[in-house]
């Protein structure tokens, strides 16, 4: 028996569609709401769940997240929280949970690492820390304690620096594709290079590509058929909860669309 | 006379940063992938400019003949006799183009956009003096001007932001988090992750991600090589004290940089002590701030136990900031620099002191170091010698002085002005 998440991605070589990989801020609207939020997405078919930990200033996310972020500090959601969070749902879920935050969340919480480990936190994905290019251990912490982060790539990035990121993530479980530039935020068209941009990020990883930024519709899903393997929808679901009379039903609804 | 440019007691420590950006353990690089391709190519043009004779020799004549360099050293003749020990002598930035030392190192970053081709410059600014200096430098380079403003100090330096606007940059006011500096910088920071391809961040002090800091710092070092030569030729010798604001740091660092192996000059930086000592009330990263890392680097931030950035107070909007430039935070650590700060009623006194001994008007930012000198100066021999960063000028803060020091005139005209204006 592997990991949650050896099982989910063992998934993608029978699945043509991508994978969905969801995303909530850990507080938002509450804590206890986030909590069940993400029963309802594992229980509708997604394979993925991000957990954000809210961060004052969070570089980058557009206003959606941001706000959610600002909304669940507010009502006292701290990283402690989210250890209990994540860990309370690891063991009630049968998909990989991993968690998203910046980096000065893992900087101030004693033993971040080993404690989302022992938490059930199968991978990290902190957009202002990258391999290679820090003096900070986290990297080498990771490592010991066999908690993948997951990679990030742009648009700008160049296939030169793609290759030396893929050398510093041998152990990551896909690569996120960031789909624009830009920060966070459901928009209603991905960018039409996206083909050969994720084309460039195949032929540098020897990873599943996660595309996110941007996707809120099915039919982005549909188009990232063969382009992606992992398509991660973030604002979109939290724009849908902020208006949603009946959040769990509403979110049951749009998850079993996006599977398709 | 000659220039003394080694001391005797000089130590082999130059502070600069490594080829990561860092400063001992601080600065550092911790930016979104998006934003590393620009950095790094904004760190290759920076360093091949350095060595181009043509941008030296184009830096050289923007100082010269637009930002109005050297600035002078001025004796505060006045005030030094009645405070009755060293002697203080000014050097004085708010006579820069401008009004601050903040032209120094927009001149320098608006050659080096130009060098990339960039069109469009994205800047952040709190008390509107770095927006300021780059809204002007747009203006002659033909540039598309952004410039991030935390709400509350859109409001609280107003004139800068008419200023800035009819120097025909866009202001845009930034509603988020606590209304400052730092929201303003995250703003910019969002708006740049957007338009990275044809944009170039102008960060206006010495912090971000690398090479910010040492960009910034190369560009100011000017305010401390003029010091050096005026100093000597005034007093025969270096300085004995160098006292600056620290807000981000900028001017700090370019009056300090050059000092920094003359272990016998005392450098002493004034942090912004606000309304009180509890977090929250004050924006003094050293007294109580803890290693954290925001906005692309990694320094003393003031933030909760949680690692949640905190709210700041400052009657100066250019130093109510709750981070500070990694290089400070290292000349801390290592006690090169002793940092102290000032309250909001301690520098609204020396605004006024000054102006009455001496006629001239300091920036609310600057009088915080002026609150430092005036405490340290009659401790001191008058053979002594203390030269103050006056960082910037204070004709922006009519506002604020108009609420705190004005007799009931101003106010009065301000009502019916605004009157006047409602008929328009
Ligand atoms: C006049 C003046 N002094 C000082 C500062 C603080 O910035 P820094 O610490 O980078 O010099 C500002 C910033 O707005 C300023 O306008």
């Amino acid at each position: 028996m592997g990991t949650k998440l050896e099982k989910s991605l063992s998934k993608l070589s029978s699945s043509k569609r991508p994978l969905l990989m969801t995303h909530v801020v850990v507080g938002y609207p509450s804590l206890e709401e986030s909590i069940e939020l993400v029963q309802v997405m594992a229980d509708a078919g997604a394979a993925f769940v991000e957990l954000q930990i809210p961060f004052s200033d969070p570089i980058a996310d557009g206003p959606t997240i941001m706000g959610a972020c600002e909304e669940a500090i507010k009502r006292g959601t701290t990283p402690a929280d989210c250890m209990k969070a994540i860990e309370t749902l690891s063991s009630k879920v049968e998909i990989p949970l991993l968690f998203m935050s910046y980096y000065n969340m893992v900087l101030n919480f004693p033993n971040f690492v080993d404690s989302a480990k022992s938490a059930g936190c199968e991978g990290l994905i902190v957009p202002d820390i990258s391999p290679g290019e820090s003096k900070d251990s986290f990297f080498e912490e990771c490592k010991h304690h066999k908690l993948p982060v997951v990679p990030l790539v742009s648009p700008v990035t160049s296939e030169e620096r793609m290759g030396k990121i893929a050398s510093h993530s041998k152990l990551a479980p896909f690569v996120y594709c960031v789909s624009t530039t830009g920060t966070t935020g459901a928009r209603d068209k991905l960018p039409a290079e996206l083909p050969q941009y994720l084309e460039k990020v195949k032929s540098n990883f020897n990873l599943p590509r996660a595309l996110g930024f941007g996707i809120s519709e099915p039919k982005h899903i549909d188009s990232l058929e063969n382009h992606a393997e992992i398509a991660i929808v973030g604002s979109a679901v939290i724009d849908l909860i902020a208006k949603s009379k009946n959040p769990k039903k509403d979110l049951e609804a749009f998850i079993l669309s996006l599977v398709g | 006379m000659t220039v003394q440019s080694k001391n005797s007691r000089e130590s082999s420590e130059n502070y600069s940063a490594d080829e990561f950006g860092y400063y001992g353990e601080y600065g550092g690089r911790y930016a979104p992938e998006v934003l590393i391709p620009a950095l790094e190519e904004l760190e290759n043009v920076f360093i091949e400019a350095k060595s181009d004779a043509s941008f030296l020799s184009d830096l050289e004549s923007a100082q010269k003949n637009y930002i109005g360099r050297p600035t002078p050293l001025t004796f505060l003749e006045n005030l030094s006799s009645k405070l009755g020990g060293a002697k203080i002598y000014l050097k004085n930035e708010g006579l820069a183009h401008t009004g601050a030392h903040k032209i120094n190192h927009c001149v320098g970053q608006i050659l080096l956009a130009k060098r990339m081709g960039k069109k469009r410059i994205i800047a952040e600014t709190g008390a509107g003096q770095h927006g300021l200096a780059t809204a002007s430098v747009c203006a002659r380079f033909g540039m598309d001007c952004h410039v991030y403003m935390g709400a509350r100090d859109a409001d609280r330096q107003r004139p800068n932001v008419f200023w800035m606007e009819t120097l025909g940059a866009q202001v845009i006011p930034v509603e988020h988090g606590g209304k400052r500096l730092k929201d303003a910088v995250n703003a910019a920071i969002k708006d740049w992750i957007t338009n990275v391809r044809d944009s170039h961040y102008l960060l206006g002090s010495c912090l971000g991600p690398h090479p910010f800091p040492e960009i910034n710092r190369y560009f100011q070092e000017v305010v401390g090589r003029e010091i050096r030569q005026q100093t000597q030729t005034h007093e025969g010798k270096s300085p004995d004290y160098i006292i600056a604001c620290v807000g981000g740091g900028s001017n700090a660092i370019g009056a300090f940089s050059e000092f920094l192996a003359e272990e016998s000059v005392g450098l002493i930086g004034v942090e912004a002590g606000g309304e009180g000592e509890e977090l929250g009330s004050h924006a003094a990263r050293f007294q109580g701030g803890r290693i954290g890392v925001v906005e692309g680097y990694k320094s003393y931030w003031l933030q909760n136990s949680d690692g949640q950035i905190a709210d700041t107070s400052s009657i100066s909007a250019g130093l109510d900031y709750a981070g500070i430039g990694p290089l400070h935070a290292l000349l801390h650590d290592k006690k090169r620099v002793r940092y102290t700060s000032a309250t909001d009623i301690e520098v609204l006194e020396a605004v006024k002191t000054l102006a009455q001994t001496e006629g001239i008007l300091s920036a609310l930012e600057s009088a915080h170091a002026l609150v430092e000198a005036i405490k340290l100066a009659p401790t001191l021999d008058k053979s002594k010698v203390i030269v103050v960063n006056l960082s910037g000028r204070g004709e922006k803060d009519l506002f604020i002085l108009g609420r705190h020091l004005s007799s009931d005139s101003f106010r009065e005209f301000v009502a019916r002005y605004a009157d006047e204006l409602k008929e328009l």
